[in-house]
């Protein structure tokens, strides 16, 4: 047992009630199992069985394929088998994708017959098909897998809530994911909903190693009640190689190198079991499998791809060929980050930057998860920093550096559509909902009035203040708040789902047939018969009705690659921050002995000879005139999110003393900031355009934050059931309840500007899109760091590709592009020495 | 074709003059009339009774807005060409009430109303009490060498944008229609494009922009020969042709 799991233990024992037998006893089938198959139960998985049967609740850390799965699952089944019940549920086992449901239930089902067990397990997703659900309430399982949603539909039933009152307790897998996310807040409301049924409830999670597994407990159980936190003794064995390059830009731009290294891929394929191919995007996925299939034509049959935007039935196809070991290879997105392992699986390859580092850590899981097996993953830069980026993640893996995830605090948005659910399952008392709700962390500080304005926002649909006549959602039916109709409840179930889905169109075949998703903003940039590549077909839009976009096989090749929304991660400021780390040695009397790095150094020599490296403590910055204008380059190393940030701030500034405009751009490691005529720049002007006094104000005078607030909105209204589910599944009689997220903004805006969903809005723009407390912490470091300037005359390695992404998008045709950036860097490298 | 120093912008079409105006309005001075298209109103009404919280004021703003177009072309008919209201009206809705508090104030004013797709869900808008002295009309309003109508394509038939037959001597007729609700995106330097109301001059046509706030807008792409005229807010301001 570790020092963690032992500090929050007291005060639950016993819950179980009149056992007698010793710890031991009370695990010995699982002990039996494991020596019959001739394996030996780890530490952490006999400390989590015990704590099942004492009663208690908990966390379990541990890394994919560690037996994390048998730690949680065993519990509940050893107890079932000493406590066997006629019928009815009693464990809910919780996935974040429903994608995984099927095949957890399969991993669950492997040891109940060894064990001796009667259970049944099921799964209950939004793809459950109705029978099946109507037989699952006839005859409920014992254990049913199912997703946070699919758990709040079943709190949305009166009938279901009062089968929920016999669980003996509830599994949250892979929490981590859900952590952070309003998915995560939603769990959580349902959670404290499950031991407001039943106080005794007990309630697990499994997690990847966070830097802060004490919080992730508080968010799971509520900050009051006590828990365990279990933690696998050994961490997994990792391996992080990249391929090098035989040759290094040293004017290297994002997207250039990647297919260059194509050959070297190919050969790490051809040598391997199963490959799994990470990219960051679906788009690169996409261009990837094309690239694959046009050198190894003969791999058409072996070569799967896999993003979240290809219809389910095809995925599932890949999937089992990845389970069954028939597929060479997937090329695959974030969408087989989690999930049920895939034993065959012997090697993961990395496209392009890592972007975070428990992200790289996670995709190395996918490989060798067995236990004791090392994980292994393939880094392919796309742009030579990249090389960094790979052995800044290396290091900081070893040294245990995670990063973040904090639970959301108070998404009014989620807290209505729970108060909605539970009026539509039967109805809720509003001062016993209260404590329950703030019994949980998300809303822990929930004040009064923001109750109150709930409470007033569906009874009556807003604020006391505002007139809503004919308003009817919720009502007060003897003491309870009720919906109002059996078509309000209809419509509520439909929209519960929202909090996952972007707004997402169904991509079918004119002539029939699925052949996925895609964002609705992708299709509307499209234009009929222009084509485009999806799961790996050119395909062109013929038409777009009732949120379905209809496409036919295109004639030509394609050089327009989908490009979706919420693909362009941004590098995580503790892999920034690693980077720089690690550039700091290069200084150093010890330089760094990383291959990576030993690659890197003719670029990192060049660019301390033409200007100085950056690192801890330091901050870079760079002017250049050109042609162009005048350049002002600075390299926080912030993650490209924060340095747009930065740069917006610094630009607004600037031309506040006198009117002036810029045009700004940014990356992962810095920002440029371009005017037409040079400016006088020196320290003090750059203390004063990186102050971290008057940050927030000075944001809210440079940006359209109402019109950053309009976008942040629309998942707000669809959570808070602001506007109409409505399509795909419902036909056009409720075509007359359409209206546009950004249209119910205007006219909350316009006629109640009190609304607290509006200020949520204004709260997330400050807090996620323009990350207001990562941006005051890069400028609190900018403050306390060395400010060194310098004229280098010419673009650096790491000002050349800021200057090539600017120019990329001003420039209409990538084939100019191409052509520019390769002349300009033809032309520095000839300065070079 | 030119701007007036009020915002307004003066087309010369059929030997007619017509002004546009910023406020999402078309006004003839010749026959003083105002017209206006897609008012949608009471969709508010719609929306809370579906549970969806909508706060009221829309209505009460769109007729304010009307009452100042009166006043201000001095017209004395307005002519709603379809989709007056948004869908059925029930006992207790906002709107009526207002409509009728409004009418009181302006008796004097002539109202003809072509039925648009959405006024179908009104089962007797002649026997209300709320719609008296409104004049619906269910096929196009014949005035001049225009046609007064609800959707412009349908008066043409299968054939968009094509002049329908000619008039007596020989000139195609002219239609000024609603029911598309065309917008544009305006680019917007360091910003998202913004989406705004126009007019949408077309060759035998105009569309006229929704006139109510609480209604939304279809993206539409001029073809040749065509262009639009951004409706506010506070000018009408003619796009150069793309």
């Amino acid at each position: 047992m570790n020092d963690a799991g032992a500090a929050t233990t007291d005060g639950i024992a016993g819950a179980t009630g009149g056992e007698v037998a010793t710890p031991d006893a009370r695990i010995a089938p699982a002990l039996r199992w494991f020596a019959a198959t001739g394996r030996t139960p780890f530490a952490f998985q006999r400390e989590a069985w015990q704590a099942w049967l004492a009663g208690e609740s908990g966390l379990i850390n541990a890394a994919t394929g560690s037996g994390k799965t048998l730690a949680a699952w065993l519990g509940p089944v050893l107890e079932g088998l000493e406590q066997p019940r006629g019928s009815g549920l009693r464990l809910l086992w919780i996935t974040p994708l429903r994608a995984l449901a099927n095949d957890l239930v399969e991993n669950l089902r492997e040891p109940l017959r060894a064990l001796g067990s009667r259970w049944r397990v099921e799964a209950r997703t939004g793809d459950t098909a109705s029978s099946v659900r109507q037989r699952q309430r006839a005859k409920p399982p014992e254990a049913l897998v199912t997703t946070p949603e699919s758990l709040s539909v079943m709190l949305s039933f009166e009938a279901t809530q009062a089968a929920l009152l016999g669980l003996d307790g509830v599994i949250v897998d892979e929490w981590h994911e859900l952590l952070g996310s309003k998915r995560g807040v939603q769990l959580e409301l349902a959670l404290a909903r499950l031991r407001a049924l039943n106080p005794r409830l007990r309630t697990w999670a499994i997690s990847a190693t966070l830097p802060d597994l004490p919080l992730a407990l508080r968010a799971l159980l509520g900050p009051r009640a006590p828990g365990r936190l279990v933690c696998a003794a050994e961490p997994r064995r990792l391996e992080i190689r990249a391929v090098i390059p035989p040759t290094l830009q040293r004017f290297p731009w994002a997207g250039h190198l990647g297919l260059q290294l194509l050959p070297e891929v190919v050969r790490a394929m051809d040598g391997a079991r199963t490959t799994l191919l990470f990219t960051n995007t679906r788009s690169q996925a996409e261009t990837w499998y094309q690239a694959l299939l046009q050198v190894r034509p003969d791999w058409l049959t072996e070569l799967g791809l896999h993003h979240g935007s290809i219809d389910r039935k095809v995925r599932e196809r890949v999937e089992a060929g990845l389970r069954a070991g028939t597929l060479r290879g997937v090329i695959c997105t974030s969408s087989l980050d989690l999930g049920v392992d895939f034993s065959p699986v012997g090697q993961v390859i990395q496209v392009g930057s890592p972007k975070g580092i428990a992200r790289l850590v996670q995709r190395a899981g996918r490989s060798g998860h067995r236990p004791g097996e090392t994980s292994r993953i393939l880094c392919v830069p796309t742009h030579a920093w990249e090389l960094v980026e790979i052995a800044a993640v290396r290091r900081a893996a070893a040294a245990g550096q995670l990063e973040p995830r904090l639970p959301l605090l108070r998404s009014l948005d989620v807290l209505v559509q729970h108060c909605v659910t539970l009026a539509t399952g039967g109805g809720f008392d509003e001062d016993a909902l209260l404590e329950e709700v703030r019994a949980t962390h998300a809303f822990a500080a929930l004040e009064d009035e923001e109750w109150r304005w709930v409470i007033d926002f569906i009874t009556r649909g807003g604020s006391a203040l505002q007139g809503y006549p004919q308003f009817r959602r919720v009502v007060r039916d003897g003491g309870r708040l009720k919906i109002a109709s059996k078509d309000l409840a209809r419509r509520h179930r439909l929209a519960i789902g929202t909090i996952t889905s972007d707004s997402a169109m169904r991509l079918k075949w004119l002539g029939g047939g699925e052949l996925g998703t895609i964002e609705e903003s992708f299709v509307s940039r499209l234009r009929p018969k222009q084509a485009f590549v999806f799961a790996g077909r050119v395909v062109e839009l013929v038409r777009v009705r009732d949120m379905t976009a209809y496409v036919r096989l295109a004639g030509r090749r394609s050089r327009h690659v989908p490009r979706w929304q919420g693909t362009r991660l941004p590098l995580s400021g503790a892999l920034g921050a690693a980077v720089l780390e690690l550039l700091a040695d290069e200084d150093a009397p010890q330089r760094a002995a990383e291959p990576e790095m030993q690659a890197m150094r003719p670029l990192l020599a060049l660019q301390r000879n033409w200007s100085a490296l950056p690192r801890p403590g330091r901050l870079l910055v760079e002017t250049l005139t050109s042609r162009e204008g005048f350049h002002l380059f600075v390299f926080p190393f912030a993650g490209r999110v924060v340095n747009e940030g930065l740069a917006t701030l610094a630009a607004a500034r600037w031309a506040r003393d006198s009117p002036r405009t810029f045009s700004v751009s940014a990356n992962e490691y810095g920002f440029e900031l371009l005017g037409s005529e040079a400016l006088p720049v020196d320290a003090a002007v750059l203390r004063r355009l990186l102050d971290p006094a008057g940050l927030r104000e000075d944001l809210l005078a440079s940006l359209n934050v109402s019109e950053l607030a309009r976008r942040q909105f629309r998942p707000i209204a669809r959570i808070a059931g602001l506007v109409d589910p409505g399509p795909p599944r419902r036909g056009k009689s409720t075509r007359a309840l359409q209206a546009s997220t950004s249209l119910v903004y205007e006219v909350l805006r316009q006629y109640d500007a009190g609304s607290l969903l509006l200020a949520q809005a204004e709260r997330e723009v400050f807090e996620s899109q323009l990350q207001l407390a990562p941006l005051r912490a890069a400028l609190e470091r900018a403050r306390d760091s060395e400010l060194v300037l310098k004229h280098p005359g010419r673009l650096t390695p790491l000002s050349f590709p800021l200057w090539a992404e600017r120019l990329q998008t001003q420039t209409v045709s990538s084939e100019t592009w191409q052509q520019r950036v390769e002349r300009a860097a033809a032309r520095l490298e000839a300065q070079a020495p | 074709m030119t701007a007036a120093p009020d915002g307004t912008f003066e087309l010369r079409l059929r030997d007619e003059l017509l002004r546009l105006h910023p406020d999402r309005a078309l006004s003839w001075p010749a026959r003083r009339t105002l017209v206006v298209a897609d008012t949608h109103f009471g969709k508010d009404d719609v929306f809370r009774r579906a549970g969806l919280a909508i706060p009221e004021g829309a209505a009460a703003e769109d007729l304010a807005r009307l009452t100042r177009l009166l006043e201000s072309t001095a017209s004395e008919r307005l002519v709603v060409l379809g989709d007056f209201v948004h869908g059925a009206v029930e006992h207790g809705d906002a709107f009526p009430a207002r409509f009728a508090q409004w009418r009181r104030r302006h008796c004097e004013l002539a109202i003809d109303v072509v039925l648009g797709n959405h006024d179908r869900s009104l089962r007797h808008p002649d026997r209300d009490d709320w719609t008296t002295g409104l004049r619906w009309h269910a096929q196009a309003l014949q005035e001049g060498r225009f046609d007064l109508v609800h959707d412009g394509d349908e008066l043409r038939g299968a054939a968009p944008g094509l002049a329908p037959g000619p008039d007596h001597d020989g000139e195609p007729r002219f239609a000024l229609s609603g029911h598309v609700h065309p917008v544009t995106r305006l680019p917007v330097p360091g910003g998202r494009a913004l989406r705004v109301p126009v007019f949408w001059q077309r060759a035998a046509g105009l569309v006229l922009p929704s006139f109510g706030r609480f209604t939304g807008g279809q993206l539409v792409r001029p073809g040749p020969d065509e262009r639009l005229l951004v409706s506010g807010p506070a000018r009408v301001h003619a796009l150069r042709a793309t």
